[in-house]
């Protein structure tokens, strides 16, 4: 059902690892906020 | 060899009807269903806002009970916040982005999918509340304690919903980013980007840095109130203050998540009826960037009067008045872009001049609430009301609009009616004004928000007031006619569509194929 645009390995990687560190940043951020609130 | 293009071959097998809209992973359609929210949403709050300046038409209570009221004002912020110009913004960039730096698509298209089909059970959930046994929340947007942990069975489906726009909006922008980063055309470099994208590019980032907190803050109330942790219960060692400093800590940078691609916005459409590029491309870049940099240093300014040591205050209110200084170089340029450009007035246009004024003005009156002994007076008055309506209503507001009539007959094909459209500008921005102008007066006159009823001595300028708002509420009747009858108009516009149009957007054919830029196209 989809239709994504076909990319090289190359560039797959890159944007995996770009959503993976900020996915990564924002979760530390929730975390960190609360947890610093605990004490 | 065949006679189909990839486009329309993509057309023969593309899922039709519900499923279509449901599992695409197009930027395009995703795209239209964000601005098809938004517009619902921004009437659904639009209607939220009649009922206030309804029952605000006269001293007393006429309409609804006082506590329906203060559910109308928390949830119409909540619903045209997060419902209508957050989503409106991100149906521009999931339109436009792909398109500018000449990308194939986004660069996470499922991911894409996901965080706007979050979007509808959110506000689904939200909007339910009202429904329930004791109402929606009523404790105002900014979900103080312990106010808001007095509302009833609506509170943890408030909290459920924030977190649900707050993930939507997170996936959004980590999209944003990895698009901006990773799709780009090889020519494209960033400091030819076009304005609209610099400006989602740094308003993803501060996306990703405030929504966590948000959710933090309100996590914590939902333990606060279930899990028997006190946070911010004073009566177990916390401090319902500190909830302000974290809400805050978010709302401020949320305020330039409204307004920065707005800026973005303005800077595609004044050098296109300028017939002039951009004045001051790179002082455009480094002054947005400021601005997203000070709005994490200014957060106390919202809570002047909490008492806070006179340190605090001071370098609260420096740094806010500080904000001026890039937001000022931004209107600078965009007036040295007009500056003896061969102007023409065409509807965006109206509303981008319409934005640089009247922005101006909202801005004007925040640098006077910076003011921390001025603030004092000004706090929780209807001053700060008609303050922060001028920044998002003929701010972000008039920006999307200005947005959509500039790009419309890009995505549909058909050039809108530009008398209707004309009338709609005018329309829309003399009753803006009428609405949000008074509000200033009563504000400083000393009329609180949040109050269905008032002294007489208001009466006068909230009746005008209120008839502002109902004759610009039913003005946008005439922007939903002309954006469906855009849709389903006959395709005659151009692939430029305006004379002085640049960009990559305008080299593909009105209305945009299915799937755009499969080889990357050269930038000069």
């Amino acid at each position: 059902m989809t239709d994504k645009p076909q990319l090289d390995e190359r560039t797959r990687r890159r944007i995996r690892i770009t959503a993976a560190i900020l996915g990564a940043v924002a979760l530390l951020i929730y975390i960190g906020f609360i947890v610093e609130q605990m004490y | 060899m065949s006679a189909t293009t990839h486009d329309e071959a993509h057309h023969a097998d593309e899922p039709k009807g519900f499923t279509r809209w449901l599992f695409t992973t197009n930027h395009k359609d995703i795209g239209t269903m964000y601005l098809v929210f938004s517009l619902t949403m921004f009437f659904i709050g639009g209607m939220m806002a009649m009922v206030i300046r309804g029952e605000l038409f006269e001293p007393g209570l006429q309409l609804v009970d006082p506590y329906f009221f203060n559910q109308m004002t928390t949830m119409h912020a909540l619903v045209m916040i997060f419902g209508a110009v957050m989503p409106g913004f991100v149906g521009l960039a999931n339109w436009m982005i792909p398109l500018m730096i000449g990308g194939k698509d986004m660069a996470l298209p499922r991911l894409n999918n996901w965080s706007f089909w979050i979007l509808p059970f959110a506000f689904a959930i939200l909007l339910s509340t009202l429904f329930m046994p004791g109402g929606g929340p009523a404790g105002g947007w900014t979900m103080y304690p312990p106010l808001i942990l007095q509302t009833g069975m609506a509170f943890p489906f408030l909290i459920f919903s924030i977190h649900l726009m707050g993930i939507s909006s997170i996936m959004g922008a980590i999209n944003v980013i990895s698009t901006i980063f990773n799709m780009r055309a090889p020519t494209m470099t960033l400091m030819k980007m076009p304005l609209f994208v610099w400006t989602w590019l740094i308003t993803a980032y501060l996306l990703i840095a405030v929504m966590p907190v948000l959710a933090g803050a309100v996590t914590m109330l939902l333990t606060d109130q279930y899990f028997g942790t006190s946070f911010f219960n004073a009566a177990g060692g916390g401090d319902p203050v500190m909830f302000q400093h974290i809400f805050w800590f978010f709302g401020h940078p949320e305020v330039y998540i409204m307004i920065l691609p707005a800026f973005g916005i303005i800077s595609q459409i004044i050098p296109t009826f300028s017939r002039k590029p951009l004045f001051g491309y790179a002082s455009m870049v480094y002054a947005t960037a400021s601005i997203a940099f000070l709005s994490f240093i200014v957060w106390a300014h919202h809570m002047f009067t909490v008492g806070m040591p006179l340190a605090g205050e001071l370098f609260f209110m420096y740094a806010t008045m500080l904000i001026a200084v890039p937001t000022g170089v931004k209107v600078f340029n965009w007036v040295a872009t007009m500056w003896r450009g061969a102007l023409t007035f065409e509807t965006p246009m109206l509303f981008a001049i319409a934005f640089v004024i009247l922005f101006t003005i909202g801005g004007f009156s925040g640098l006077m609430l910076a003011i921390t002994p001025a603030d004092f007076q000004y706090h929780d008055t209807y001053f700060v009301v008609a303050h922060f309506h001028y920044v998002l209503v003929t701010g972000a507001v008039f920006a999307i609009i200005a947005g959509v009539y500039f790009w419309l007959p890009k995505w549909t094909g058909h050039m809108y009616n530009e008398k209707l459209a004309k009338t709609h500008f005018w329309l829309s921005t003399i009753f803006v004004n009428v609405l949000f102008f008074p509000q200033h007066f009563l504000g400083l006159a000393g009329m609180p928000r949040r109050i269905p009823d008032y002294s007489t001595q208001f009466a006068d300028w909230n009746m005008v007031s209120s008839i502002g708002g109902f004759a610009f509420g039913l003005s946008q009747l005439l922007f939903l006619y002309l954006v469906i009858s855009s849709i389903r108009g006959p395709k005659n516009a151009t692939a430029r569509v305006w004379e002085g149009a640049k960009g990559l957007e305008w080299e593909v054919p009105s209305p945009a194929p299915h799937h755009t830029f499969d080889t990357p196209p050269v930038v000069e």
